[in-house]
């Protein structure tokens, strides 16, 4: 009896340890995306990848000039 | 019966993790007016893109958005009589990338935000009163990644749009460090939440307006139709999503590529309610625009401090920035489709 319940326990320690690092490298892949993202705001030797238009209000990705409109 | 506390906190649990308050639609005015300009005539050919108009005092100043020398231009109101300019367009220590809004401060001070050089500039009028002095640059934190807009809580607090997309406002001090952030974005797309932050906060760019008097703090999407009013006294938050609902957009390589209507352009937060500049049409529309372009927009909307639709005032002009005083009943107004671009309505 002794014996069921100490494999008992370690089986439920497995099983946490593994949900517990199962969650942590979904919040890091999230956090890279973001900081990717973040990135692509922030600096702009990014890729061009939108076109930007005109003269206005609108904040270009590409270069931050305000612009009418970007596609 | 042990069970019974574990199954509370797991309901607790999950009622914390949800972030959005979704708001509450818009979809008529009780009442609408039209409202006809009268041109405020300017003797000097100043402008490009007129974007913002403050007034204090015997003075207005007006935000060139896209000026040649100066970005801003000062002007004895209400005359409209030109007295000097500053902001001087340059990349020396002392000169401007870009100006997003100005505002006076607390204390007569006028403050402009540069965006592209992360800062924000103090400036105070001189001894003459006519022009304005740099008098404090303050180098704004580079977690804020870009501040859009800004508004003065206090002597030593502003607010700007956290443009992460990680909380809704940053709150930073008068040397530029981020000292609180709060809020989420009241979106429903909750795919874009939590695996484009930063495109759906880039989505999601909105102009600020703050009333130091009634504690009001109010914000409107230059995307789509959402007005968020957050009462600084009482704590309460309020979402109010028009028929247009929330900001359109799609992903592209990381960037919020806008899809569905330019929305606001301006917000004015008063003793006694919410004016909000609205446009109100498609980016196609915008797109396909040929001889006659128009930029701006055809409506003013107003809003309770509470957030109940009030008005709208449907104009005969485009415009994009406004200044309302509400003791003499004049809204004025910059349309930039014009030569003369500095307008006035009046309005009961």
């Amino acid at each position: 009896m002794k014996t069921k319940v100490i494999f008992l326990c370690v089986v439920i320690c497995m099983a946490f340890s593994i949900y517990s690092y199962t969650l942590q490298n979904k919040e890091s892949a999230l956090s890279a995306l973001t900081l990717m993202n973040v990135e692509a705001l922030a600096h702009d030797e990014h890729t061009n990848t939108v076109l930007c238009v005109s003269t206005g209000s609108v904040d270009c990705p590409n270069n931050h000039v305000k612009v009418e409109y970007y596609k | 019966m042990k069970i019974y506390p574990l199954l509370l906190l797991l309901f607790l649990a999950s009622c914390a993790s949800f972030h959005q308050d979704n708001g509450t639609a818009y979809s008529s005015f009780p009442r609408e007016k039209q409202l006809y300009a009268q041109t405020l005539e300017v003797d000097t050919a100043l402008f490009r893109y007129p974007f913002r108009v403050r007034i204090e005092g015997d003075k207005a100043i007006v935000l060139d958005l896209h000026g040649t020398d100066h970005y801003c231009h000062v002007f004895l109101y209400p005359e409209f009589t030109y007295l000097s300019s500053f902001g001087k367009r340059g990349d020396s220590p002392q000169e401007m990338l870009s100006i997003e809004n100005i505002r006076y401060g607390t204390d007569g001070s006028v403050w402009i935000l540069d965006s592209n050089k992360g800062e924000l500039d103090r400036f105070v009028f001189s001894s003459s009163g006519d022009s304005l002095i740099l008098n404090r640059i303050v180098a704004l934190d580079k977690s804020l990644l870009r501040a859009l807009d800004f508004a003065q809580l206090d002597e030593s607090t502003f607010v700007v749009p956290d443009y992460s997309g990680e909380t809704r406002f940053c709150k930073i001090n008068q040397t530029g460090r981020v000292v609180g952030k709060g809020g989420t974005i009241p979106t429903t797309n909750n795919e874009a939440y939590a695996k484009a932050r930063p495109a759906l906060a880039q989505a999601w760019r909105s102009f600020v307006d703050y009333n130091p008097g009634n504690g009001v703090l109010a914000a409107v999407t230059q995307l789509g139709e959402v007005l968020e009013i957050y009462n600084l006294k009482d704590s309460t938050h309020v979402v109010r999503i028009g028929p247009n609902g929330e900001p359109e957009f799609q992903i592209a390589d990381g960037y919020g590529v806008p899809t569905g209507i330019m929305g606001f352009s301006d917000v004015k937060v008063t003793d006694r309610a919410i004016y909000a500049v609205f446009h109100g049409r498609t980016f196609k529309e915008i797109a396909q625009q040929k001889e006659t372009r128009v930029d701006g927009g055809q409506y003013i909307y107003v809003f309770s401090l509470e957030g109940e639709p009030i008005c709208k005032y449907t104009l005969d002009r485009y415009v994009n920035g406004i200044h309302v005083d509400e003791e003499k009943q004049l809204i004025t107004a910059t349309d930039v489709n014009n030569d003369q671009p500095i307008i006035q309505f009046s309005f009961d």
